[in-house]
C-alpha cells in the first residue's frame, strides 16, 4: 500500500456496469431486484455496489449476492472523511467485518457531511463539502486514513447538494482532493451536473482541472427538477430520466478516463423494465471508451 | 474552518430564523469574515429547499421523549412548545460541540418540565452507551443511574399509560389527555434503567449510596480506585464484588 497510484490502480480490477443498493431499499413496492438484473441482464449487473451505514448492515440481498461470490463495491453512508472524530474504534471494526463478508474490491462514498454531530440515528443528512484548500486538506488525510485502516483503495464521490459552499469549484477541489490524498476518485456524473446547474456553470466548465487518469468509477443516476420560491435545484432521487447534462459528461468523461474501471446506474428503487433503457444507453456510449475496450 | 462553518450550515438549514441572522450581516463570533464571505454567495433560498428536515428531527427527538414532550405540549396540543427547541440555544450548542441531538433536547426538556424528562433522557443515555473502552471496572453497556422524585416517577408512568399504544400519533394528533400532575413531594427514587440488546428498556430500584458509585464507575477505573472510592462512602469492597457478580460492574473492553 505504499506505492503510489499510479502502480496501486494498475491492480484494481475492471468490474464493467453495475447497480446499486442500499438496506431495504429492494423490498419497496416495484424495486430493482439485483440478482434478477444480473440474471437476465449480466453485462448490466457485473457487480453491486453496496450501501451501508454499519448500524444497519447488510440486508439480505446484500448478503446473497456477496455469498455467491459475485462483485462488489463497499459505498458508506455513514463516514465524515473530514472528521478525524469519526474514525471511531467501533466503527472501524464493523466496517472491517462488512467488507470481510463483501470483499469489495474498493470502499466508495460522498465526500460530505453525512450526520450532524457524533454518529447517531436521526443524525443523517448528506452535505457537500466546503469547497475550500483547507477542506480538501481535511479531506484528504481522511481518504488516507481510511485506505490504512482498511487496506482497500478509497475512492471519494463529489456529493449532492443544492447549494454548495466555498471559493473553489469542484472540480479543482476534487483534484486537489486526489492529488494530496494520492487517490482514485469517484466522480458522480449526475451530481456534477447539479453542481454546474446550481453554480451557475456551464455543464463543462472547469472541467479541465479533474485529473482524468485518477477517475476509477462514474456514478450515473436521474433526478429531478425542483423548485422552491422561484429558486430551482435538482434533486438526485435516483430516477431513471437522466438529463442531458449528465448524459454529455458522462460521454465526455468516459472516453476520457484511461484508468476508469466501474460504471454504476443508480437506480435502485425503479422496476428492472424502466431501467433498461439507462443501462443500455450506458453500454453503447462505453463501447468507444478505453474502459469498454477492456470489456470485451 | 471547514467543520465549524459545516456545522453553522446545518444550524441555519433548522433554524430559518438564525440563518435570517446570518444573512443580515449581524455579528456573530461563531462566524469569521472569511466564512461569512462564503454563506453570502449562496442564494438564501437554498437553505430552505427540504421544507420536512426540521419536522424528521422534531420527530425523533420526540419519539425518545414521549412523557415530557406530552406534559409541555399539553398533549400534543401546543408542538411548538417543542418544536421551539432548534430556535433556542441548546439545540445550536448541540450542533456546534458535535453533541447528541436527542440527549440535547432531553436536557432542554428537563429545563422546561422538570425531572420529568429524566427518565426517558436515562433510557437515551443507556441505548447510546455501549460497553466503555479502557482499563478496569466500569459500569455495563446499556445501563444509566436514574435519581427522580417518587411522585413523579408516578407520574410519568401514569402519563405513559394515558398515551397508550400509539403515542406518537396521539401527541401528533393533539389528541393525548393527561392525568393531572401531583403534588411536589421530596421523596427521591434511586434506579438502574437498562438497555438490552432489542432496545427494550427496563427499570431496576436502587438505593441512594449507590447512586454515586454507580455514577462514578460510567468510565472505566481500577479495582483499587472503585474500592478506595467505595470504601469512603461508607461501603466497602463486597458490595463491589455483588455488582460484579450480578454483572452490573464489569471488565471495560481493551482500549
Amino acid at each position: 500500500m505504499s506505492s503510489g497510484f499510479s502502480e496501486r490502480v494498475a491492480h484494481l480490477p475492471t468490474l464493467g456496469v453495475g447497480l446499486s443498493t442500499e438496506y431495504g431499499a429492494s423490498t419497496a413496492t416495484g424495486a430493482l431486484d439485483p440478482a434478477a438484473l444480473r440474471a437476465s441482464h449480466p453485462d448490466f449487473a457485473s457487480f453491486l455496489e453496496v450501501g451501508v451505514e454499519t448500524a444497519k448492515g447488510l440486508d439480505a440481498d446484500a448478503r446473497a449476492w456477496a455469498t455467491a461470490g459475485w462483485p462488489t463495491t463497499y459505498h458508506f453512508l455513514d463516514l465524515n472523511l473530514d472528521e478525524p472524530e469519526d474514525f471511531d474504534r467501533d466503527w472501524l471494526d464493523e466496517l472491517r467485518s462488512l467488507c470481510e463478508v463483501l470483499q469489495p474490491a474498493w470502499i466508495c462514498g460522498d465526500a460530505g457531511l453525512w450526520h450532524l454531530g457524533p454518529r447517531d440515528r436521526n443524525h443523517m443528512l448528506l452535505l457537500p463539502p466546503i469547497l475550500t484548500a483547507d477542506s480538501a486538506r481535511e479531506l484528504a488525510a481522511g481518504v488516507q486514513r481510511l485506505r490504512a485502516e482498511t487496506g482497500l483503495e478509497v475512492l471519494p464521490e463529489n456529493p449532492p447538494g443544492s447549494f454548495y459552499l466555498g471559493d473553489l469549484h469542484l472540480c479543482d477541489f476534487f483534484a486537489r482532493v486526489a492529488d494530496e490524498a494520492d487517490t482514485g476518485l469517484l466522480v458522480d456524473v449526475a451530481h456534477l451536473a447539479i453542481y454546474q446547474r446550481v453554480t451557475g456553470h456551464h455543464a463543462f466548465d472547469g472541467l479541465d482541472a479533474l485529473p482524468l487518469d485518477r477517475i476509477v468509477e462514474i456514478h450515473v443516476a436521474g433526478g429531478t427538477v425542483r423548485d422552491h420560491a422561484g429558486f430551482t435545484w435538482i434533486d438526485d432521487d435516483h430516477g431513471v430520466t437522466i438529463h442531458d447534462d449528465t448524459w454529455a459528461l458522462f460521454l465526455h468523461l468516459a472516453a476520457r478516463a484511461p484508468n476508469l474501471r466501474a460504471v454504476v446506474f443508480e437506480c435502485e428503487r425503479n422496476p428492472i423494465g424502466a431501467t433498461l433503457p439507462g443501462f443500455r444507453r450506458i453500454r453503447e456510449i462505453l463501447r468507444h471508451t478505453p474502459l469498454g475496450r477492456r470489456l470485451t | 474552518m471547514s467543520q465549524s462553518l459545516q456545522r453553522v450550515v446545518v444550524r441555519m438549514l433548522v433554524d430559518p430564523a438564525f440563518a435570517k441572522r446570518v444573512h443580515s450581516g449581524e455579528p456573530l463570533a461563531e462566524l469569521s469574515p472569511a466564512e461569512r464571505e462564503l454563506l453570502d454567495a449562496v442564494d438564501p433560498r437554498a437553505f430552505r429547499t427540504d421544507r420536512y428536515r426540521r419536522s424528521r428531527l422534531l420527530q425523533a427527538c420526540i419519539e425518545e421523549h414521549l412523557v415530557a414532550v406530552a406534559v409541555l405540549t399539553d398533549g400534543g396540543r401546543a408542538l411548538d412548545r417543542a418544536d421551539a427547541f432548534f430556535g433556542d440555544p441548546a439545540f445550536h450548542r448541540c450542533v456546534q460541540e458535535r453533541d447528541v441531538l436527542t440527549l440535547a433536547f432531553g436536557r432542554w426538556l428537563e429545563g422546561q418540565v422538570g425531572p420529568l424528562a429524566r427518565l426517558d433522557l436515562a433510557v437515551a443515555h443507556a441505548r447510546r452507551r455501549p460497553l466503555p473502552r479502557g482499563t478496569g471496572l466500569t459500569l455495563a453497556g446499556g445501563c444509566w443511574p436514574l435519581a427522580m422524585p417518587t411522585a413523579t416517577l408516578a407520574y410519568w408512568q401514569q402519563v405513559r399509560g394515558a398515551l397508550g399504544p400509539e403515542p406518537l400519533a396521539g401527541l401528533v394528533g393533539g389528541t393525548a389527555s393527561l392525568p393531572p400532575a401531583p403534588a411536589a413531594s421530596g421523596d427521591t427514587s434511586w434506579c438502574l434503567v437498562r438497555v438490552d440488546h432489542a432496545g427494550v428498556a427496563s427499570l431496576d430500584g436502587s438505593a441512594e449510596g449507590l447512586d454515586p458509585l454507580l455514577r462514578y464507575a460510567l468510565d472505566p477505573r481500577p479495582r483499587a480506585e472503585l474500592v478506595a472510592r467505595f470504601e469512603s462512602a461508607g461501603a466497602g469492597a463486597e458490595l463491589l464484588d455483588d455488582l460484579v457478580n450480578d454483572g452490573l460492574i464489569v471488565e471495560a473492553r481493551p482500549v
